[in-house]
């Protein structure tokens, strides 16, 4: 005989894993948007666009703000700081750790949607 | 005090003319880092502390969207009293403004800013204030 009790362990963790997955689905519009943005702003310093990478990264920063990936969103303020420095190498090289923190993040993601 | 060049700086200013005046002026004396609101300059802010590279001088503009000069100065202060830094050993803080407002500037001197400086910023001034706070010989 199994005795149901309300509000037991695993129902709770059953309600929390369901939530964590509605959370991340309801996140994947702005991840859409943080991901096109990346591209824009990869393509802003292949132009060697200042004003396009400033702008690009601030967007992302936004948005990495509403959902709470503060790697991302630390690393993307590096981009934009050091490009108001018109230090357009530095900008770069943390360009790279966006894209890689931004990859982090979906894994974290991902990992929660297949728990 | 620091040697030429060395200093880190902070700049938050959201008026483009002001804060690329300010930046050009004050890179001459450091590596300057430049917000455009208060909240931006908090990021920075705490960001460079998690990074064990605090800034040396912050110039912040009294007016400003997201949160306004004065707040931001009061957060920083928070911060480091927070943090258990030294009076000392607080970053220097100079107040910028537009403002012929003497009660902005009461506050901001009640609140903790070491200096301010009226726009538009004469720079001998900024130097000599900069030369008080023994930020520069």
């Amino acid at each position: 005989m199994t005795v149901k009790v309300k509000g037991s362990n695993n129902e709770n963790e059953s309600k929390t894993n369901k939530l964590m997955v509605e959370y991340s689905k309801s996140m994947e519009p702005l991840l859409k948007d943080i991901a096109e943005n990346i591209n824009e702003l990869k393509c802003s310093f292949e132009k060697v666009d200042l004003a396009g990478i400033e702008r690009h990264a601030h967007v992302i920063k936004k948005i990495s703000s509403k959902i709470s990936a503060s790697a991302v969103k630390s690393a993307v303020f590096k981009v934009e700081l050091a490009i108001r420095r018109g230090n357009i190498a530095e900008a770069a090289e943390y360009f790279k750790l966006v894209t890689k923190e931004f990859y982090i993040y979906k894994k974290q993601l991902k990992n929660y949607e297949n728990s | 005090m620091k040697g030429a060049n060395t200093m880190r700086i902070l700049i938050a200013e959201d008026d483009l003319a002001s804060r690329k005046f300010l930046s050009k002026f004050l890179s001459a004396y450091g590596e300057c880092d430049i917000t455009i609101d208060g909240m931006e300059a908090l990021e920075a802010f705490m960001m460079a502390w998690d990074e064990a590279k605090p800034y040396d001088l912050i110039c912040l503009d009294i007016m400003m969207p997201e949160l306004d000069g004065i707040k931001t100065l009061k957060t920083i202060r928070d911060i480091e009293s927070q943090k258990g830094i030294e009076e000392s050993k607080r970053v220097k803080i100079i107040m910028t403004t537009a403002l012929n407002d003497t009660d902005s500037v009461l506050g901001a001197f009640e609140t903790g800013c070491e200096a301010y400086a009226a726009k538009p910023i004469d720079t001998k001034k900024l130097v000599e204030v900069m030369k008080k706070l023994c930020l520069i010989h």
